[in-house]
């Protein structure tokens, strides 16, 4: 491992050299990689990179917000991998790292000769992840998938959306942020091994793999107990749901099979303000599962609770549910999440310039005290690294223009 | 190759006092435990970690040391008992803790402080200490001490409000689903940075997980996005901007199959597979033309795929390169899925009172230092190994406590 174990480092990874060779599937690992302060230098076509279309983009200048999102504290290198002398600066840059983190096809990357094995015994410390839909090896190594194929094969999908409507996939490219933490996690214990033991490997992620472990209790339900688990309507039973409020929406969770001191904080509640409906809600019947799943439990629960939140605003009765040890939460768009008071408090959001406007980054996904993460300042253009990286490798600047000139751009 | 043997574990010789309880807090730990962490999980009798009377059990049978959702998150790890309301359980939590390089929590902000086992505290003890809280959101603020679980994480987050059919039909994720990949990842991202930092420098260091933080960076490009546009994003349900046909489509025998077709080359190996007609319409060629059409493609698949048998579709399709997945249950995966079954991804393993329990294994493969999962604990099951091996107490001495309802 390439770094000084000694210096005193303001990041975790400072020093820490990683080359990104993945694709909207799994950026996410080098993205929390970057966040930690490792020099991530990322590889992409000299054409372009792909995930400069990926949604959403930004209407006014038409700039991916995904790409600035997984991107930022990264330097970009544009090489042609389909040429020897693209092939050659990849050598050179897998040379001076100490992770590598790709998610190319299986077999495509040891088609060039550039793959784990052309590096294993050159650099004997190195860790590189395989990031893939499937997995490096196995029947369906050669498969394809997406976003919405991975949560469908994974088992996700098949949890979640209506009974009598088909299953649904979750919002926004979340393979990407299962299988990028998973593979982030590999890739650092691999490191760690590799500190202690001048030992490193390879980490073959699947994000299929990352998925199926993202089911909640589905494996086991069928394992133990038979029975295959599919969609159902979030409120199933009597004290789950969505109740209106005078400015918008909260969600109340006063289920009995989870944290059942909800349902009776709740039915205390209601009972106090004189609901009528609530009137008998402290009879035995009311937490058994068999009786609270009936339309007509969850019609009269329903009527007690919304005849407690609408007259409330939604924070107003989220603080008041949450001081009665109820679990709920106000319902939120994203536009919403700004004006959490919470996250205003906590100085979660943070305002940077970008081309001239204000652009609002999310906070840190973790706090650390003494190596916090790089904030996130701006993205990187396209090559915009090519011949600062280059020429950190001892190239010099004619060399590097040869580079450039037969395939390195 | 030095010192280490070559199938040792990466995590050997790291101990972890781990107080988390629920979903999201076991799932990290167990990672590190699988890994070869040595992780002293705390319970008590008096309460049980929730997940323990939650089912699923063993054959349906209730019972303590019968559920599926607390053995899957507990694989590894060493159960102890230690009831906190007693004077002397907190001085053997802190007899045990200086031979810890990490303390975890995920109790309500500030219970450990109140029992004397705050970062501070247990840093007077051990310097170099890694101490990890998840909080819901946060140890500070006017919410600090509000609670909630993945499901109303879900919506707090946003992430509840996004999650619906494109007609606009509100659903929400059918899971508590921040809990099980998502906030342990981070944290556990956090904490194997923090090993490194403490390695290089000697230095340890506090880390709050903040369950709220974690799960909004799950909508991190919205953010940027609606922060420039003012544009609230929609719900999309199974459409896309860039591919076409895209979808799940419901096949013979109650089965779907998702398909996504983004590029000109898997249109072509598609229209080939389905014939004539699509492959002669040029219209469909190229992508501004497929994406167009997008309602009228989606109609047509549907009407290909209603009475095909959606794994034998799925093999057809992935053979010629047209992404293609059924729409798996678990017990698809456990049953049909080759793939699941030759990476070995999922682990059954014997349990003293279950039988047979699957786990899920590691999702990433570590060539030369693989996991290696051991069965969950019964609850107090390493009393002894933890308190009489590890901390030191005399057999005689634990009598004592243990009368003293310090084990309950």
């Amino acid at each position: 491992v390439t770094f000084q174990l000694n210096s005193m480092s303001p990041t975790a990874l400072a020093g820490m050299r990683v080359i990104d060779l993945t694709d909207k599937s799994c950026v996410y690992a080098t993205k929390v990689l970057a966040d930690m302060g490792a020099d991530v230098i990322r590889i992409e076509p000299t054409s372009g990179d792909p995930m400069r279309t990926v949604e959403p983009l930004d209407p006014a200048s038409g700039q991916s917000m995904f790409y600035a999102y997984m991107n930022a504290n990264k330097r970009v290198v544009a090489l042609d991998l389909n040429t020897s002398a693209g092939v050659e600066a990849f050598r050179k840059l897998v040379g001076s790292a100490s992770v590598v983190v790709e998610s190319a096809k299986p077999g495509f990357l040891a088609s060039k000769g550039i793959a784990y094995e052309n590096f294993a015994s050159a650099q004997p410390s190195l860790v590189w992840t395989s990031i893939t839909p499937f997995g490096s090896r196995g029947p369906y190594a050669d498969w394809q998938a997406d976003d919405m194929i991975s949560q469908a094969m994974g088992g996700l999908m098949a949890l979640s959306g209506l009974p009598d409507r088909e299953p649904l996939r979750l919002y926004g490219e979340q393979a990407c942020y299962i299988a990028g933490l998973h593979a982030a996690s590999g890739t650092l214990i691999a490191l760690w091994h590799a500190i202690l033991h001048d030992e490193g490997q390879h980490c073959d992620v699947s994000i299929h793999a990352s998925i199926a472990h993202t089911l909640e209790n589905a494996v086991q339900l069928y394992s133990l107990e038979g029975v295959v688990r599919e969609r159902q309507i979030r409120a199933i039973e009597a004290g789950i749901g969505i109740f209106p409020c005078t400015d918008g929406e909260i969600f109340v969770y006063a289920n009995v099979g989870m944290i059942a001191s909800s349902w009776t904080n709740l039915v205390r509640w209601m009972q106090e303000e004189g609901i009528p409906e609530a009137a008998d809600l402290h009879e035995p019947k009311w937490v058994e599962q068999s009786w609270r799943r009936t339309e007509e439990a969850r019609a009269q629960a329903t009527a007690a609770i919304s005849a407690l939140t609408k007259t409330r605003a939604k924070y107003q009765v989220y603080d008041q549910m949450q001081q009665r040890h109820i679990l709920c939460a106000p319902m939120s768009q994203v536009g919403d999440l700004f004006n959490n008071p919470q996250l205003k408090f906590l100085a979660w959001f943070q305002t940077q310039d970008m081309d001239g406007r204000n652009a609002v980054w999310p906070g840190a996904p973790f706090r650390m005290s003494e190596t916090p993460r790089v904030p996130p300042t701006r993205f990187p253009a396209h090559d915009e690294h090519t011949t600062e990286v280059l020429g950190e490798l001892g190239l010099r600047g004619q060399d590097v223009g040869a580079q450039r000139m037969a395939g390195a751009r | 190759m030095k010192e280490v043997a070559l199938k040792a574990l990466p995590l050997k010789g790291i101990r972890i006092l781990d107080f988390t309880i629920g979903g999201a807090g076991p799932f990290a730990t167990k990672v590190m435990a699988d890994f070869g962490a040595e992780v002293i999980k705390i319970e008590t009798n008096t309460h049980y970690d929730f997940p323990r009377t939650m089912g699923p059990y063993a054959k349906g049978v209730k019972g303590v040391n019968r559920s599926g959702y607390y053995t899957n998150r507990n694989s590894s790890k060493n159960g102890v008992t230690l009831n906190l309301k007693k004077k002397e359980a907190i001085a053997l939590a802190k007899k045990l803790a200086p031979t810890c390089d990490i303390v975890i929590n995920n109790f309500r902000a500030g219970v450990l402080e109140r029992l004397g086992l705050g970062y501070q505290q247990i840093a007077e003890l051990r310097s170099d200490v890694i101490y990890v809280s998840m909080p819901l959101q946060g140890s500070g603020g006017p919410q600090a001490n509000f609670s909630g679980v993945g499901h109303t994480l879900n919506v707090l987050a946003g992430v509840y409000g996004l999650t619906g059919y494109e007609d606009g039909t509100l659903v929400g994720p059918g899971t508590n689903y921040p809990d099980h990949s998502v906030n342990p990842g981070h944290a556990l991202v956090a904490i194997m940075c923090a090993l490194i930092h403490r390695k290089r420098t000697g230095q340890g260091q506090y880390i709050e997980v903040s369950q709220l933080e974690s799960t909004m960076n799950l909508l991190g490009p919205s953010i940027l996005a609606y922060s420039l546009s003012g544009v609230n994003p929609q719900m999309e349900g199974n459409t896309s901007k860039s591919a076409a046909p895209y979808g799940a489509f419901a096949c013979a025998n109650r089965e779907w199959l998702a398909i996504s077709v983004a590029t000109d080359a898997q249109w072509a190996a598609l229209a080939k597979i389905i014939g004539e007609k699509w492959s002669a319409d040029t219209a469909y060629a190229k992508a501004a033309g497929r994406l167009a059409a997008a309602k009228e493609l989606r109609k047509q698949m549907q009407e290909w795929l209603r009475t095909r048998n959606a794994r034998d579709t799925m093999k057809t399709l992935q053979a010629a390169g047209v992404p293609a997945g059924v729409v798996q249950t678990a017990k698809d995966l456990l049953e049909r899925d080759e793939q699941i079954a030759a990476r070995g991804d999922f682990v059954t393993l014997d349990h003293a009172e279950m039988g047979p329990v699957v786990y899920n294994g590691s999702p990433f493969i570590l060539s030369k230092t693989p996991a290696h999962l051991r069965s969950a604990p019964l609850i107090g099951e390493h009393n002894d190994r933890v308190f009489g091996d590890w901390a030191g107490v005399p057999e005689s001495e634990r009598a004592k406590l243990k009368e003293a309802g310090v084990f309950d």
